[in-house]
């Protein structure tokens, strides 16, 4: 079987951080994004993976080679000259995903889930129609493009409504689809988007069905909801792989994931809902929550980081304070004392004094 | 000469609005700066002078407010047989800066002083008492047989515009004092004026002698007559030391101005607090290390006549160490955890029998007594009242306000030249300082930045720039 992933751009929305290194490569739950996509495919018995893009992917190719190996997949990279949608893209790679008849995955690059593969293939399978969507229910259906089902057939699309005013059901389009090849024969080649093109064509079919996807989805294209995704993702990970969290005697109210080659000091104070990467050093009586710590960096003796990412090789200083979703790009130095609420600071910067409302730090 | 008594004014309970939430629940006069009240400081600095006999307190508080003070200062004197005695005069109403001293003449006359010091009690100040007690007596000899009115203590301000933004005051806050530079004789003084006219301005220390009573008498009538054709408006009762004698004493010729160049500020608001407990620590520190290096020898350091008395509440400043950055005092009653890189200073006053746990920084801050400050916490440019309770990694943070120091500018465009920062605190009434009142509880990773909070709350969420009833 064959999967695609829709990476698209470097990831503006991510800065500070995508401006180190593309976005499917940062880190989330220590694992770079894409390996989450990565590992799904090949567990539901992907062997060749296109990963969709529009940049010259050469800082990529090292890393993806090494995982290539690891994960026994070939990965190939569609390198759009101009953006190409969501759509596009599918068509660009037409020579590899139809080189047989299986079904083919397509994942957005953003989106981190449980990855239930497995039951949407053995849904896909088990109906006639030729795609099938993962859906996921949401508190406010107003904000997004809603599902509306068929009244005679179960599970089978009827139409989408942008943004509805009036309720018109609240699961919307998760961004993971089951295709089959034949799908591809609707789009052209040409920048085209899948939402808002090609699924029109299928519910006008009746082709195009929907998934019920089982626990959590997030997208987690902004710092914000990256953090929220790393809450759930923890959760997750609590329930179904405990044995991968912490249980130090530092760990306070759970979820909290710690490389093994991090150092922790004494007195510290860490959770609920902390990853803390490969060689970070803690320092003693640091207070972390809701943070993800990136590889090499270092936390300082009593620092308090709260909703915070804290970028690669960064420093933050003794009775430093973060907090408010503020994020330290790579090579970035908080001074000791200092507190930052919500700032997003480029790397290789040095903060000296307070940031005490939401700001970039250039 | 010899000059027997100092008087004190005090001011009023109801005159304390501008020090809240600090005065919500004690006498801004008696609020512990650099390890004792203000109040001791000008009390201590009024003891160095071996021929004072009586201090006399005039304000408008209720007494009961000065009786723990009183008889604390009285066992004192007795335990170091000192000869001196305090008592407190309540005015029966509020009777400005000096009806007091009109009203209690015959209190303040008594055993017939030949001079006696007027001290405003909320200045901070180096008190140079018997340098103007030197300075009082040249005055005399030169003038003849004429007796002096009074001689006034003249802040030299080094930098004006930075002086009042130190303090806090615009330029029309200060008396301003104009005299002869060769005499130090005052031919002028102006009450908050518009303008700069000198940068001698009065610093609440004045030496008197019975003529200060005409002066009030004639400023007496002066009033009665105006309250009897505008009752509405004057209050007979009520005399201005500034603009009912002062103002008019420069006419008579027989008033001296003594050029001070110290540490000076006034204490009313909270911010005040933080930056009068700098130079108080400062102070504090200068003296340990002269007291050191002279000590042999210290009595012969001293004019004759004018002996230092061993009498004064010393306060004993914390030694430099991995923990401590001087200068801070810290209450020899109170439990501090000095592992994890607990660090504290510069400018920290403890009160008695606090703890502190370990990992803790301080800088900048007074905290009083009976509070407990949780481990890895930061507590800086803020005030802690007594019997407050932070939990573990709070944050109580002021911003402070950082002025450049400039050399003085010499004639023609010049660059100022930056002599490194001056940490200043109290620019503003509020909004650069945090303080919590009395028996505040803050809970864990709770935030407070540049907030003020009323006695007796719970503080749970994260503050900023909020006062909390």
């Amino acid at each position: 079987m064959k999967g695609l992933i829709l990476v698209g751009g470097y990831g503006t929305r991510l800065r500070p951080l995508t401006l180190s290194i593309p976005k499917p490569l940062v880190e989330f739950g220590n694992k770079p994004m894409i390996l989450h996509q990565i590992k799904a495919l090949a567990d539901v018995g992907c062997t060749e993976i296109v990963l969709a893009v529009n940049y010259k992917p050469e800082v990529m190719v090292g890393t993806l080679k090494k995982y290539e190996k690891q994960y026994g997949v070939h990965i190939t990279f569609s390198v759009e000259d101009e953006p190409l949608g969501t759509a596009g893209p599918l068509k660009l790679a037409e020579d590899v995903l139809k080189k047989d008849d299986s079904p083919i995955f397509v994942l957005n690059s953003d989106v981190i889930c449980e990855y239930p593969l497995k039951e949407l293939l053995d849904f896909h399978l088990a109906h006639d129609g030729e795609a099938t969507i993962a859906a996921t229910k949401v508190d406010e259906p107003s904000k997004y493009g809603v599902i509306v089902y068929d009244r005679d057939v179960p599970n089978r699309i009827d139409r989408f409504v942008e943004k509805p005013v009036e309720f018109v059901g609240n699961r919307i389009n998760a961004g993971i689809y089951v295709l089959n090849p034949s799908v591809l024969d609707l789009i052209e080649m040409r920048p085209t988007s899948i939402e808002s093109e090609t699924f029109p064509l299928l519910v006008e079919k009746k082709q195009l069905y929907s998934f019920d996807l089982p626990g959590y989805w997030m997208d987690i294209g902004q710092p914000k909801d990256f953090l929220t995704g790393m809450c759930l993702y923890l959760t997750s990970l609590s329930s179904k792989h405990p044995e991968k969290l912490s249980k130090e005697s530092y760990v306070y109210g759970g979820n909290v994931l710690v490389d093994p080659t991090a150092k922790i000091g004494k007195g510290c104070k860490i959770g609920p809902n902390v990853v803390i990467g490969p060689n970070v050093t803690v320092g003693d009586g640091v207070r972390i929550e809701r943070s993800t710590i990136l590889k090499n960096s270092e936390i300082k003796d009593h620092a308090y980081i709260k909703s915070t990412i804290v970028g690669w090789n960064s420093t933050v200083g003794k009775w430093a304070r973060l907090e408010g979703v503020s994020v330290l790009g790579e090579d970035v130095n908080v001074r000791d004392e200092i507190y930052v609420n919500g700032g997003k600071v480029l790397p290789h910067k040095s903060i000296k004094a307070n940031v005490e409302t939401p700001q970039i730090i250039m | 000469m010899t000059t027997t008594k100092a008087v004190i004014m005090v001011g009023g309970g109801s005159r304390g609005t501008r020090f809240r939430p600090l005065s919500l629940d004690r006498a801004k006069i008696l609020f512990p700066i650099a390890g004792k009240p203000l109040l001791g400081h000008t009390v201590d600095a009024i003891l160095e002078i071996e021929s004072i006999k009586e201090i006399i307190l005039i304000g408008f508080y209720e007494p009961s407010v000065f009786t723990e003070f009183i008889s604390q200062f009285t066992a004192r004197m007795k335990y170091t047989k000192r000869d001196c005695t305090m008592r407190y005069l309540k005015e029966f109403k509020a009777l400005g800066t000096a009806g007091g001293l009109y009203y209690f003449r015959n209190e303040i006359m008594s055993g017939s002083p030949e001079s006696f010091f007027v001290i405003h009690g909320d200045i901070v100040c180096s008190f140079p008492l018997l340098k103007m007690i030197d300075f009082y007596d040249e005055k005399t000899r030169e003038n003849g047989s004429k007796k002096l009115d009074a001689v006034l203590m003249g802040v030299q301000v080094q930098n004006y515009d930075v002086f009042l933004a130190l303090n806090d005051r615009d330029q029309s806050s200060f008396g301003t004092i104009i005299s002869d530079p060769k005499s130090r004789r005052v031919v002028h003084y102006v009450e908050k004026p518009e303008t700069k006219m000198s940068e001698t301005i009065n610093g609440g220390v004045y030496m008197f002698n019975d003529m200060l009573f005409k002066r009030l008498s004639r400023a007496k009538i002066t009033k009665i007559t105006a309250a009897s054709t505008n009752p509405e408006y004057i209050d007979e009762d009520v005399i201005s030391m500034e603009e009912d004698i002062l103002e008019n004493l420069p006419e008579f010729g027989n008033t001296f101005v003594y050029p001070y160049t110290g540490i000076f500020a006034a204490l009313k608001t909270p911010s005040d607090a933080l930056y009068a407990n700098q130079l108080y620590l400062n102070e504090l520190q200068k003296k340990q290390k002269t007291l050191k290096s002279e000590l042999p020898s210290h009595l012969s350091a001293i004019p004759l006549g004018h002996k230092r008395s061993s009498t004064i509440d010393r306060v004993t400043l914390e030694k430099p160490s991995a923990t401590i950055i001087p200068p801070v005092f810290i209450h020899p009653s109170c439990t501090i955890d000095k592992d994890a890189g607990t660090k504290i200073g510069p400018y920290v006053s403890i009160g008695p029998g606090c703890k502190v746990e370990a990992g803790t920084r301080i800088s900048n801050s007074i905290i009083l007594h009976k509070c407990h400050i949780g481990g890895n916490s930061l507590i800086r440019n803020s005030i802690i009242s007594y019997g407050c309770k932070a939990g573990k990694w709070t944050r109580i943070e002021g911003t402070g306000v950082t002025i450049k120091k400039t050399a003085k500018k010499h004639a023609g465009p010049q660059k100022p030249v930056e002599l490194g920062d001056c940490q200043i605190i109290g620019i503003k009434d509020s909004g650069n300082i945090s303080i919590l009142g009395s028996g505040t509880n803050v809970d864990d990773d709770a935030y407070i930045l540049n907030s003020f909070i009323l006695p007796n709350k719970n503080i749970r969420h994260d503050i900023k720039y909020e006062i909390i009833m």
